[in-house]
């Protein structure tokens, strides 16, 4: 308890410096502690449009499509209906996929074409962020079709304009129609606005002769953590087996789930980076008060105190002035955190859009996510750089000589 | 049985090249309740003679036992175990530790002994009423005048109730009346609770207390008088 008396008061004895290194350590931890909320929003945010837009957080398909993504390959839609009522799911939509060639008056070329229900499909993601010109698709089967701006131009096609689908349907027959542009997307990606074109399921499905079939169901609930559980929810009522499987994201792509798991390494990064030099500031601050009290830790050592404690003293001062910090260091970073949290992080692009990755465009402001780990962590790291860099001062204080010391002045 | 037995005491210092005996061979018995006094001049070796019996320094040569304990060969802990049981230190410049008020000055040997929070308390506040301090037990050093902190000094080293105090020039930095009340409250503490004390000064007032006065001269006792 004396100990603790006295390195809390030696603390005090030299307050601007005591202040000046606990405000660095504190300024580091408030910021690796709002970098990592900013950072951990940032990446949330883009895994679960990504998630949602690609994989969902569940989906249901055929166990073969995942690899050999053949025609044949379906599930009923009329699964959807009894997925959208689970309680964990807030969304459920109907996906169809088929190759083949999209033509105009003059000009042909290769197409990926892709079936959604608009009404549904709102429900997980908002695909029409990446409407550059015309209209989105309408919520019913028109025969309207929505084209990549690079392919419009390739295909010189304008809004309003018919586009010839040219491909095979499920019962061998040449599928054959012609679709109204009703719009152009770009999502930054050649590949995608050159060939992708998206229309109404129920107009594929009628193309491809595959009347209530799809390819995929893509499930969404609250938040993709809860992936297992969604997951769960719907094997519940959708039979695993022959014909169908159900699988949770991480399961539907290992690739982008152990991207996720991550995530964290790069907190420790910065932690190790910004303590680093936040750790050289504090071995500094105790060197200098062994220095300064050598007179005073050689009486220490006179009247009895032994080696052990001395060190314990030297550690619990750095320890101290590490907690004045931690204090501080949490306060600064709760508060920028919910700065994140309320006001976000603007990440527009020039024309005022958000950025675009892999076809996908995302919101023009992150928000940060708050988790208690980058709290612990960085808390914990802090306390381990204090005692670090207090082992050295405090050695060379346990090793002083009673007499030697005593005569410094 | 002497609480101090030094026997061929030798002590060198090496000042580069040069070796610069300090104590060289010194032979001498301290008698439980003695009030001694170290006296010489400047470089006698009274203060090298009086670390070396308080277990703050290693001599080269000879033996140095205190309560028939043997201090050579004692492990570093053992030493600072003995330093703080069995001997209390009051030093020429006070060293109180500055952070800490009178009391928790006093009460810091008590703490590290390990004794409870009731007796720590009855024995600081005894010894602060023994040595003039009561009422101040809460000012810090910086608080108190130069004889005010002494006397905490003194408390310090007689509160965890050890064998031997030795005082290094105590009254060196205390004007001529306060030194003399310093060296009475000594005095009181050696008569009225058999407190062994060995002083190295050159001060006559303490010459004046002391029933013995081992005079040094270059490293060698060259009298020992006994009043």
């Amino acid at each position: 308890m004396t100990l603790l008396r006295i390195a809390w008061r030696n603390l005090w004895r030299h307050k601007r410096r005591t202040l000046i290194t606990a405000s660095g350590m504190a300024i580091a931890m408030g910021l690796v502690i709002s970098m990592s909320a900013l950072q951990d929003g940032m990446f949330d945010m883009m895994a679960d449009v990504m998630i949602r837009q690609q994989l969902g957080h569940a989906q249901v398909n055929h166990p073969e499509w995942p690899g050999k993504q053949s025609m044949y390959d379906t599930v009923p839609s009329s699964l959807v209906d009894g997925i959208q009522a689970l309680p964990e799911v807030t969304g459920a939509s109907g996906r169809m996929f088929s190759f083949g060639l999209a033509a105009s008056e003059t000009k042909a070329g290769g197409a990926r074409y892709v079936g959604i229900d608009p009404a549904d499909d709102r429900a997980i993601t908002d695909l029409s962020a990446n409407l550059v010109d015309g209209a989105f698709l309408g919520d019913a089967a028109k025969g309207e079709v929505l084209i990549g701006q690079a392919m419009a131009k390739e295909l010189e096609l304008a809004i309003g304009e018919e586009l010839v689908f040219l491909g095979q349907a499920a019962d061998g027959s040449t599928a054959n129609e012609l679709l109204t542009v009703v719009g152009t997307y770009s999502t930054g990606v050649d590949q995608m606005d050159k060939t992708g074109a998206y229309m109404h399921v129920g107009d594929l499905q009628r193309i491809l002769a595959l009347d209530g079939q799809v390819h995929q169901i893509l499930v969404v609930g609250e938040h993709m953590d809860l992936s297992a559980e969604i997951a769960a929810a719907v094997s519940g009522i959708v039979e695993d087996g022959e014909h169908t499987q159900v699988r949770a994201w991480e399961d539907a792509d290992p690739a982008m789930a152990q991207m996720m798991g991550m995530r964290d390494a790069s907190l420790f990064v910065m932690l190790f980076i910004i303590f680093s030099v936040a750790g050289l500031a504090v071995l500094n601050t105790n060197l200098m008060t062994v220095f300064e009290r050598t007179r005073e830790l050689g009486v220490l050592r006179a009247i009895g105190m032994t080696r052990s404690k001395m060190m314990a003293l030297v550690i619990l001062e750095s320890v101290l002035l590490t907690s004045v910090a931690v204090v501080f260091g949490i306060a600064l970073g709760g508060f920028l955190d919910w700065l994140l949290i309320e006001y976000g992080f603007p990440y527009e692009t020039e024309d005022g859009k958000g950025f675009s990755w892999q076809g996908i465009t995302f919101p023009t402001r992150f928000y940060g996510t708050v988790r208690p780990f980058p709290f612990i962590v960085t808390t914990c790291f802090v306390f381990f750089v204090a005692v670090a860099a207090a082992i050295w001062p405090a050695i060379r204080a346990a090793l002083l000589r009673p007499v030697q010391a005593m005569r410094e002045v | 049985m002497a609480i101090v037995e030094v026997r061929n005491l030798t002590r060198t210092y090496k000042q580069g090249n040069l070796k610069v005996p300090a104590l060289r061979g010194i032979d001498l018995d301290i008698e439980p309740g003695e009030f001694t006094v170290l006296m010489g001049p400047s470089g006698s070796g009274k203060t090298t003679l009086l670390n070396q019996i308080g277990a703050l320094d290693i001599p080269d040569g000879g033996s140095i036992k205190v309560e028939g304990k043997e201090l050579a060969g004692m492990k570093k802990s053992d030493l600072a175990k003995l330093r703080l049981e069995r001997i209390g230190f009051v030093f020429q410049a006070y060293n109180l530790i500055p952070v800490l008020t009178a009391y928790e000055n006093a009460e810091f040997v008590l703490l590290m002994q390990g004794k409870s929070k009731a007796e720590r308390k009855s024995k600081v506040m005894d010894t602060l009423k023994t040595v003039g301090l009561e009422g101040m037990e809460h000012r810090r050093p910086t608080e108190l005048s130069g004889g005010q902190q002494q006397r905490v000094a003194v408390a310090r080293a007689i509160a965890g109730g050890p064998a031997l105090v030795l005082a290094d020039e105590p009254t060196a930095n205390l004007d001529s009346a306060t030194g003399y009340e310093l060296i009475e409250t000594m005095k009181k503490l050696n008569e009225e609770h058999g407190v062994t004390f060995v002083f190295a000064t050159h001060d006559p007032k303490v010459m004046e207390h002391a029933r013995r006065i081992v005079r040094l001269v270059d490293g060698k006792i060259e009298e020992d008088n006994h009043k």
